[in-house]
Parts: structure tokens; C-alpha cells; sequence
């Protein structure tokens, strides 16, 4: 039976209106997802660069990857300075910044870039990698956080997919501690602070975009974080003569310029998720970065796959599913 | 005058209108916006979607325009208005009141 090919105006309208709010939300759950892949990336990237030469050798635990952050974030924010150029929103950053939601992004990019990945190095420092699981928790913060001061709600199913997630980020990066590391307590403290620093970004910087572009939201985030590092965290742990003889060094100053690169695709289209399905869903398939970074590592660094961390794998996917669509979809026939 | 972030202008826009779509919001904010590359209607579809997305405004009906093309009409809510009041710069918001009456 043919069905009436001509529809009334109005239900065309209802198909265009719900083929629209589809497109929005798939958008969103995509931009979420590319920002997990992104991240891998870079971590695998940055990875690559502390193999070379003024990285190698250099003694204590956090200069390294204090000075790699550093670069990373003030080459990304330029990254982003020059696409928000070219797509004529350049005057909007000096704007933004005058503004109150501007500083809540500036205030955002200090919890989630020095306070929480400086505490996350600490963390590891002191505790081992005990320290990496509990700082996946940032999702359960940033839900929390954002039903307290966005009253944004989260559904049973979202709430489920997220611990799912969260079980099985801790999952792969979990690696049986390593006996007597002294301070271990204090260093999950730490980790729980760059949870809580990550989850309190997330949801600053969901609020500040509600009012400003989120494409300069995130230049102002990865400017700020920039230069936090290397105004005050860089001269506290003593790393400046490291950065400036990274800052001499062609290879591994190229390959942080393309780490930059992915850390400005993952953190815009992170931003651009948190503002389009929600900080819950966004923080959930960010996250599976923990799943792509092990991928990426296992490719272009040789690194094993685990059984441990193959089922960590298929368990993060499953809750990133969980967290982005209703199952129950799967069964229901289109109308 | 230093202009504000164009999105926090279209949510002051909104403040001012009973409803608007975003033919609206763009005619009215063209004498500030118009020259710069960013003032397409491709972007205030973001600006609108995410604006609604954060709860600031609610759509409020949908119709075909005369070009067959989707058009969203829309209106600030309680929390939208209660969002400029709290971080818009007071002097915007006076500002375009004096606008307006004049």
C-alpha cells in the first residue's frame, strides 16, 4: 500500500523539527566521543615527546610532565587563537574575558589544568597508579556538581552507563601498587582532588558556555591553563630550565605541536559536548579516553594488551553506550 | 562601547521580546555584529540550541517559513532572565532599556 506521498505542512515541520533534535543530540554524542579519541591521542603523542632527548634523563617525578602540559596547553591555545580567527569570532575573546562567565571559563581552566593535572602528577607521585583509577571518578564529580549548581538532572540509565564507565577506566589503568610507597593516603588524596578539580571544570565551564561561544571558552581555557603553568607551577617544581631547553629543541617541540593539536580538537569538542547532551554524558564518553589511549599506546608504542585491560576496554564501551542511548531503542522500530 | 559576547547579547536580546526566531535576533543585532565573519545564521542557530540546551530559553513553537525551511521561535525563561541579571555588566542591561525607550 502506497503510504500519502505529499505531507501536510505541519507534519513536515514535526519531521524536520525531530530530524533536527536527533542531528543536535548525535552531534553531541559524536563531538563527546571524538574528544575520548582526541585525548588518547595526545597522551600517546606526549608520550612520544618525553621519549626524546632534553626530556630524557631529567631528574624528579614532575618537571617532565609539567613542562610537556605546559608547551601542550600555550601551543593549543594558539592552535585555537588562529582557527577562532579564521572563523571571524577573533574579537570575541577579549570580550569574553571582560565578562563574568569569561572568568568562570578562566577560573575553570586553572581547576581543570594546573590544580587538577598538577595534583594528578602528585597523586601518581605518591601513591603510584593507584592514583590514575581514582581520578577517573571526575565524571561522578562533574554530575554531581552539575545537578548541585546547573540543576541538571541525570537520569537512572545515564547514572548507571557513568559508573560503568568509571569502573572501567579504573579498570585499565589500574596496576597492582607497588609496595611501601610511602604517603600513599596523601596521594589519593591528591588523585581525589584532580577528580574534583576535573568535575568542577567541567561544570564551570558548561556554565560560562551557556553565555559565551564555546569555541572561545575553550581558548581562553587552554590560555589560562598556559600560562598558570608556566607563571607559577613551572618555578614551584622547578622546571624552568628544562622548558627552556625543550623550547630549544626542534623534535620534540614538533611533536607537542601536534599534540597540541588534538589537545585543541579534544577540549573543543569536550566543550561543545558538556553544552549539547549535558556534563553527564559529556564527562562519559570523554572518558573513554582512558579505553583509546590504551589503544593508540598498544599501536604506535608496542605496549601490551592485558586481559585486564581488554575487559576494562569492552566494559567502558558498554557504558558509553549505556550513557549515550537507551537500549531499549534498539528494539523499537522507527515510526 | 565595547561589545558584549555575542552570545550573552542574543540571551539580552531575548530579554527584551515576548518571542523571537532567528531572523529576529539576527536583524536586531546586525547594526552591532553585522561586519564581523562570525554573523552568519549557521552560528545563532548555536548560539539559540545552546542557549536552550542550558536551560536559558525555551522553544516555544515551530512552523515552515515561506522557504520551506524550519523556523524555531523562542522566549527567555525565569532561570534566562534571572542568568543576565546576575552576570550581564548592570550597565548593559541599562543601557538597552534607555535603547529601547527612546
Amino acid at each position: 500500500m502506497m503510504k500519502e506521498a505529499v505531507a501536510s505542512p505541519v507534519a513536515t515541520a514535526a519531521m524536520l523539527k525531530q530530524k533536527m533534535n536527533s542531528r543536535f543530540r548525535r552531534n553531541g554524542i559524536v563531538y563527546g566521543l571524538i574528544s575520548g579519541i582526541t585525548f588518547g591521542l595526545y597522551s600517546t603523542i606526549v608520550a612520544m615527546a618525553m621519549m626524546k632527548d632534553p626530556f630524557l634523563g631529567v631528574l624528579g617525578v614532575f618537571a617532565a610532565p609539567l613542562v610537556a602540559s605546559a608547551i601542550n596547553d600555550t601551543m593549543a591555545a594558539i592552535w585555537l587563537v588562529i582557527w577562532n580567527v579564521m572563523k571571524g569570532k577573533g574579537k570575541e575573546i577579549g570580550r569574553s574575558l571582560v565578562t563574568i562567565p569569561g572568568l568562570m571559563v578562566a577560573l575553570a581552566a586553572v581547576f581543570g589544568g594546573p590544580i587538577a593535572n598538577g595534583a594528578y602528577l602528585v597523586g601518581i607521585a605518591l601513591a603510584g597508579a593507584a592514583a590514575i583509577p581514582i581520578s577517573a571518578l571526575c565524571p561522578m564529580f562533574g554530575a554531581i556538581f552539575a545537578r548541585m549548581f546547573l540543576k541538571q538532572k541525570i537520569d537512572k540509565r545515564v547514572a548507571v552507563g557513568m559508573l560503568i564507565c568509571v569502573v572501567g577506566a579504573a579498570l585499565i589503568s589500574y596496576v597492582n601498587p607497588e609496595g611501601g610507597a610511602e604517603n600513599f593516603t596523601l596521594g589519593i588524596i591528591f588523585a581525589l582532588v584532580a577528580a574534583i578539580g576535573w568535575g568542577l571544570e567541567g561544570v564551570f565551564s558548561a556554565f560560562g558556555m551557556s553565555m559565551i561561544d564555546s569555541n572561545i571558552a575553550i581558548t581562553i581555557r587552554e590560555g589560562v591553563s598556559g600560562i598558570v603553568y608556566i607563571a607559577v607551577l613551572l618555578p614551584l617544581f622547578a622546571a624552568t630550565d628544562l622548558f627552556a631547553s625543550v623550547l630549544g629543541s626542534v623534535s620534540p617541540m614538533l611533536i607537542i605541536a601536534a599534540a597540541a593539536l588534538f589537545t585543541a580538537i579534544s577540549f573543543l569538542t569536550w566543550y561543545m559536548a558538556n553544552s549539547m547532551v549535558g556534563v553527564a554524558v559529556g564527562m562519559s564518553l570523554n572518558i573513554t579516553y582512558v579505553l583509546w589511549g590504551v589503544v593508540f599506546a598498544a599501536i604506535f608504542l608496542g605496549e601490551s594488551l592485558t586481559p585486564t585491560v581488554i575487559t576494562g576496554a569492552i566494559i567502558i564501551t558498554l557504558g558509553a553506550l549505556l550513557v549515550s542511548m537507551n537500549p531499549m531503542d534498539l528494539f523499537k522500530k522507527e515510526a | 562601547m565595547a561589545l558584549l559576547p555575542i552570545r550573552s547579547r542574543v540571551l539580552l536580546f531575548m530579554s527584551t521580546v515576548q518571542q523571537a526566531n532567528i531572523d529576529d535576533a539576527m536583524n536586531a543585532l546586525k547594526s552591532e555584529y553585522g561586519e564581523e565573519g562570525q554573523f552568519t545564521r549557521e552560528n545563532f542557530l548555536d548560539h539559540m540550541l545552546s542557549l536552550q540546551a542550558n536551560g536559558l530559553i525555551d522553544e516555544v513553537h515551530y512552523e515552515l517559513n515561506a522557504n520551506g525551511e524550519l523556523c524555531m521561535y523562542y522566549a527567555i525563561n525565569d532561570e534566562g532572565n534571572r542568568t543576565i541579571n546576575k552576570y550581564l555588566p548592570k550597565k548593559w542591561a541599562q543601557n538597552y532599556k534607555q535603547v529601547l525607550t527612546k
